[in-house]
């Protein structure tokens, strides 16, 4: 009982302890405080027969999609309303103008707002990899410079993990031919071989997953320095088909706010998550070039 | 929220430690506009009763050490994320290893012979190890000779190699028992030059276990959950920089996680704890 009581006294004093004795890092610059500025009004596009002003709700609107302004609504502390858009270029226009806060494009309709808006969200495709980052690498010597020259090299693939080859695969056919993308006329079977299969003259460009190349670069021991006669030339992902996207001004307090409670949404309301991402299991943040081929 | 202070357990053998989280603290302040802590420790138990007391207001560390924490105050600390590796799984092993000029080549050559684990909370150091050994029939406490709590996986390996023990309970990821491995402790302390690869063997794995969760307490206000689960989850597409600063692989993401995730860790570290307090073997 006594022990039990002097536990909980000190407890505090305890974890301060062991705490002093940690790397409290310092406090970083003064925070920005124009950071904390938020969103006033959330208003997000809905695919409709006709454009038509936006809604809180309505008497037609299937229950999962009530359900979602609802729970936006509460979530982030702000009215939420839906704006039905005939078009996904209308959409996009609405974005652009301040019209509307976030709208589900695709590449065509995304081209032309680019400048002021950008993809945050996107369905996470296929479940397992997501959208594979790939790499390009050649020699030091190689006169292979930029991704727009190596559409008529000849590739070194690396299949050390099939699925993984399969997703660089399906990356690389966004920027290359389709017969270059699935090429099997030189595959090797871990990262070192493919490094000599290069090295050798056996091809012009190794293609693997960029993890795989900063892998391979760290090195087996110390002091291990195995990419200096390498150089990498593109690092790439395909284009996301579709993405939820904002206007690049949205203030960053409020876009983390979104991209937090969309992630959670298939465990917190599956319901919900079905209703606006139907066929996928997770929905994903997305880099702020996720509508464009990777050049 | 005046400030954010954050827990995050690592190893200070790390040369890049310090760097490490510098760039993930400053990118959440730039987020929220409100200063941020980082507490950096190797220690478990210090995360485990920092995060618990609600002395800070989340943490990463290992899913044994979130079990402990789970033991303690319940759904008052929960999972909100779990990193996802490049290859898009979501767990990583024990591994056991053994000096390289040893006897030994699987667990049925140590009987009687001494162990190093991590922790008492680590998840591959010792929770879950023990379990998948005790099904395979091999009552730890009982089969090896002795066993020390090494601290950590670096010491655990070097134990190892400096024949302070015969065999060594560590952590093995970026892989699997078939294509082999390309992080965890044994390919750290190899680049670090703190050991050759080739001084040890790897004689048994076990898992994949989920990897190590994101906690949060949810005392806090429900925005600053939304929050730190969006601007940690965006940080691998938004800044691939400080992302590899963390010691991640591009490619590699962040997921929701929730405690279900963890269910079958901390079930196993319920039943450690009640083996212990009845003073039975595993």
């Amino acid at each position: 009982m006594r022990r039990r009581a002097l536990a909980a006294g000190f407890g505090p004093l305890l974890v301060m302890i062991l705490l002093s004795g940690c790397n409290s890092a310092a406090r970083g610059p003064a925070p920005d405080r124009a950071a904390t500025a938020q969103l006033t009004r959330l208003r997000i596009a809905i695919d409709a027969p006709q454009t038509a002003p936006c809604a809180a709700d309505g008497l037609q609107w299937p229950a999962p999609q009530r359900a979602y302004v609802r729970h936006l609504g509460n979530r982030m502390g702000i009215a939420v309303t839906l704006c039905p858009m005939a078009s996904r270029q209308d959409a996009a226009a609405a974005l652009a103008t301040g019209k509307i806060d976030m709208a589900l494009l695709d590449a065509e309709s995304y081209a032309a707002v680019k400048t002021s808006v950008r993809p945050i969200l996107a369905r996470r495709q296929p479940a397992d990899l997501g959208r594979v980052e790939a790499a390009l690498i050649v020699t030091q010597g190689s006169a292979l410079r930029q991704l727009a020259a190596s559409g008529q090299s000849r590739p070194i693939f690396m299949a050390q993990n099939p699925v993984v080859l399969a997703g660089v695969r399906q990356t690389m056919a966004s920027v290359w031919a389709p017969a270059l993308a699935n090429s099997t006329t030189v595959i090797s079977a871990t990262t070192p071989a493919a490094m000599a299969a290069l090295r050798s003259g056996a091809g012009d460009v190794v293609v693997l997953q960029s993890a795989q190349w900063v892998r391979f670069c760290r090195g087996q021991t110390k002091g291990d320095t195995p990419c200096t006669d390498l150089r990498e030339i593109w690092r790439g992902r395909p284009p996301a088909a579709e993405a939820w996207s904002v206007r690049r001004d949205m203030p960053k307090e409020s876009w983390a706010r979104l991209v937090g409670i969309h992630l959670a949404l298939f465990d917190e309301q599956p319901l919900i998550a079905q209703w606006l991402a139907p066929g996928a299991t997770e929905i994903e943040p997305t880099e702020a070039t996720a509508l464009e081929i990777a050049r | 929220m005046g400030r954010i202070r954050i827990a995050v357990q690592g190893d200070q053998a790390d040369p890049a430690f310090v760097a490490t989280w510098k760039g993930y603290r400053n990118h959440l302040e730039t987020i929220t506009g409100v200063a941020v802590q980082t507490f950096q420790t190797s220690d478990y138990n210090s995360v485990i009763q920092a995060i618990a007391s609600g002395q800070v207001d989340a943490a990463t560390l290992g899913a044994g050490a979130y079990a402990n924490v789970d033991a303690q105050v319940g759904g008052k600390v929960v999972p909100y994320l779990t990193s996802r590796q490049p290859e898009g799984t979501v767990g990583y092993y024990s591994a056991l290893m053994v000096r390289s000029d040893s006897p030994f080549h699987s667990v049925a050559d140590l009987k009687g012979k001494s162990i190093a684990y991590i922790d008492f909370n680590s998840t591959s150091g010792y929770i879950f190890p023990r379990m998948a050994l005790a099904r395979q029939g091999f009552t730890p406490d009982r089969y090896f000779g002795k066993s020390i709590m090494a601290g950590g996986g670096t010491q655990a390996l070097l134990a190892v190699v400096n024949r302070r023990v015969d065999a060594a309970m560590t952590t093995a990821s970026g892989g699997t028992p078939a294509t082999g491995f390309t992080a965890g402790n044994l390919v750290t302390l190899a680049r670090r030059g703190v050991l050759k690869r080739d001084d040890v063997r790897m004689i048994w794995t076990a898992g994949p276990m989920p990897n190590e969760p994101f906690i949060i307490r949810t005392d806090r206000p429900q925005a600053f959950v939304d929050v730190m689960r969006g601007a940690m989850a965006m940080l691998p597409y938004e800044r691939p920089d400080i992302w590899e600063q963390m010691g991640q692989l591009p490619g590699g993401s962040l997921k929701p996680a929730t405690r279900k995730t963890y269910e079958a860790i901390i079930a196993m570290h319920n039943a450690e704890i009640q083996r212990q307090r009845s003073g039975g073997g595993a």
